[in-house]
């Protein structure tokens, strides 16, 4: 597909516009009851920033060996929408994070942290074992540049009549930022030897000389982002070019009218039963290893039933 | 007035011509050269017997083998596994539990420099949920996205097993790795769930094209609607006016979408064409067909067609077509507009059973 040159300029105009129109639509199944369940489900719900993260495993279990990694994040709270807190400053502990040694664990489900983010969370009350926010990622909300997107970045437009998050995603917003494990950390790694053994330069030094350079090379955090692809060369041709979604949102929420709306919903729930716990990473922890249990057919099941119904019928006759 | 048109012009080209993201992955220390994924191009993945078993076991196998049916040269090798799971013990294991969400992946990945940087997937276990109403069937009657009430296992394993590959979700394209419980090559009873143009091409990114040649094109009749979140959301594609600036009036026929055509009259139906391969395919043929039911084959007598120009692996095409009535239909009978693509079978594809599908109409 050729574009006449003159317009290059226009089409580009054109195509950022475009873009920006393209990514912005609804859900089609997307709930409709707004975020009145979340609300209704935490026993706070708070505005902070991440002051501070620690990362530590948990006690070892035959299952898992070198325990569950996982992220002790403390914000600093400016503002509880629901729920009261001891502290302005609360730490939860959320599953999945470094391990120490440059190896990390992560649920597809749980959310990352960097320091110096701001968000809106929905917060458990009471101990809590896995995820401590309510649907765990789903009850995070970023606040970026006065506007208000999930925890994966996705811009959220709406929240009162029905829960509208969609569009074209900040991929930028979703960075894990890990503190550099120490040298003594990472001689801990199985790998250590034989890559300082296949490394020319490393393999003569003393471990002094070694530690010396890992300390002024190796970054002071490491960050782990999202990548992402999107351009076509090559675009497909029918003649009638193609489709494009048919729901189209808004840009996102403004951190005024979001908050507006967080003290809406707040006044309309229940006060909560259960206080929200700060988490500490100074006491170990263990964490059951997964139960594996049987994934029931239903269809299986209702053949059994039926099976069974019909040999009681013949037991009986 | 020439300008204006001109302008126009141009707009319509840069709109068919508008990126979508169609792929992600994570990386290491914000480098695009550093993508976490598996240093080798195959790892073994254990099925856990204790909660999969008979048809279960079967179609969460189904889920791992659509998914090693992609044109990057990665493999997962299923096998299985009795007793205790967990993460960090070296093994990548599928089982099932009593979670959240239906389905997660459990990630295991390192990224660190030590004289060089070293970074790559190391472990990941995937997890279903029990609490869902599942189905290992692949029948319509089955599956919640037609007229059943289950979720298809399958459909959840190559979610999820994208995420195993190291690829994480996409919104902005019809894929897998979005709305998966919609997400079908379905013709007759059967619904086949599938991993996809869009994660075939993600897995390309990851790993590079296999050796050998790896051809599929195929057609379904669903749709990206927009986005949830992180995740496209999909429905059933529509039938279009002659203009193409509306929808016609809907209809439910056997339980699923349709829509009211008039003898005598062009009509648009959308489809979806996919290129799951790794390389462009130009001058497609395909044929619109009308059928008594909802299998559509050549033995249906075909009512139009055309050729597609050019069909990209790397940009999921929702399109229409025109096609014409015929007077003849019976008013106020079903019937099933079909599409066959690749209809002179010209393509060696590794799928011949996704080149066609179906929309019901009820004619007036």
């Amino acid at each position: 597909m050729k574009i006449i040159p003159f317009f290059g300029l226009v089409a580009a105009f054109v195509l950022v516009s475009i873009c920006e129109q393209s990514f912005a639509h609804s859900a089609n199944d997307s709930a409709d009851t707004g975020m009145l369940p979340l609300v209704h489900d935490s026993s706070a719900i708070v505005f902070g920033k991440v002051i501070d993260i620690e990362y530590k495993n948990s006690e070892p279990s035959k299952e898992e060996p070198t325990g569950l990694p996982h992220t002790f994040v403390t914000y600093q709270i400016e503002k509880a929408f629901r729920g009261k807190l001891r502290e302005e400053r609360l730490t939860l502990r959320f599953p999945g994070g470094a391990d120490g040694a440059g190896g990390y664990y992560m649920d597809t489900n749980t959310p990352t942290f960097s320091r110096g983010e701001t968000d809106v969370l929905f917060v458990l009350g009471g101990e809590v074992e896995g995820c401590p926010l309510v649907d765990c990622v789903e009850g995070r909300f970023r606040i970026y540049e006065d506007q208000v997107y999930n925890a994966w970045g996705v811009p959220v437009v709406e929240v009162l009549k029905e829960l509208k998050i969609g569009g074209k995603p900040r991929f930028d917003l979703n960075v894990m930022e890990i503190p550099r494990p120490s040298f003594e950390q990472i001689m801990q790694r199985e790998d250590f030897k034989e890559i300082i053994e296949s490394d020319k330069s490393a393999s003569g030094m003393t471990l002094k000389e070694m530690r010396e350079v890992y300390e002024k090379e190796a970054p002071e955090f490491y960050h782990i982002s999202y990548g992402v692809e999107g351009e076509v060369a090559t675009p497909d041709e029918s003649k009638d070019g193609e489709v494009t979604p048919m729901e189209i949102f808004g840009k996102p929420l403004t951190v005024d009218a979001f908050f507006a709306a967080l003290e809406e919903l707040a006044k309309e729930a229940e006060e909560p039963r259960l206080e929200v716990l700060s988490a500490s990473s100074a006491k170990d922890f263990y964490i059951a290893p997964p139960t594996v249990e049987k994934l029931e057919d239903s269809e299986e099941k209702a053949a059994a039933y039926t099976t069974k119904a019909t040999l009681t019928v013949a037991d009986g006759k | 007035m020439n300008g204006i048109k001109t302008f126009f012009a141009v707009v319509s080209l840069v709109l068919l011509a508008s990126p979508a993201f169609s792929a992600s992955w994570l990386e290491c220390n914000g480098d695009s050269g550093k993508k976490l994924r598996w240093s080798g191009n195959s790892t073994s993945a254990r099925i856990n017997t204790i909660s999969f078993s008979g048809s279960n076991l079967t179609a969460a196998q189904r889920g791992i083998d659509m998914t090693n049916t992609n044109p990057s040269p990665f493999n997962i090798n299923r096998t299985t596994e009795t007793g205790g799971v967990g993460s960090g013990n070296g093994q990548n294991e599928i089982y099932a539990q009593n979670i959240s969400p239906p389905g997660v992946a459990k990630m295991r990945y390192h990224c660190y420099w030590l004289f060089g940087w070293h970074y790559g997937l190391d472990e990941v276990d995937i997890v279903l949920d029990t609490s869902i109403s599942w189905t290992s069937s692949q029948a319509k009657t089955s599956n919640s996205a037609y007229t059943g009430t289950r979720s298809p296992i399958d459909a959840v394993i190559v979610h999820e097993a994208g995420h195993y590959l190291g690829l994480m979700h996409v919104n902005s394209e019809y894929n897998v790795m979005g709305d998966s419980w919609r997400h079908h090559h379905t013709n007759g009873s059967t619904a086949r769930s599938y991993f996809g143009e869009d994660a075939s091409h993600g897995a390309r990114t990851l790993y590079g094209d296999q050796s050998s040649s790896f051809r599929d094109v195929s057609v379904s009749h669903w749709r990206r609607t927009g986005s949830s979140g992180e995740y496209s959301s999909h429905g059933r594609v529509r039938v279009r006016n002659s203009a193409n600036n509306g929808t016609l009036a809907g209809i439910t026929i056997n339980g699923e979408p349709g829509f009211r055509v008039t003898r005598g009259t062009t009509v648009r139906p959308e489809f979806t064409i996919e290129n799951n391969g790794k390389q462009s395919h130009a001058n497609v043929q395909y044929g619109i067909y009308i059928s008594t039911n909802d299998t559509i084959s050549t033995s249906d007598r075909r009512i139009g067609g055309g050729v597609f120009g050019n069909i990209h692996p790397a940009n999921v095409m929702t399109t229409t077509v025109p096609v014409y009535i015929p007077t003849d239909l019976n008013a106020g009978q079903d019937y099933w507009l079909g599409i066959i693509l690749d209809e002179n079978n010209v393509i060696s594809e590794v799928s011949e059973s996704n080149n066609k599908t179906y929309t019901p109409v009820r004619v007036q």
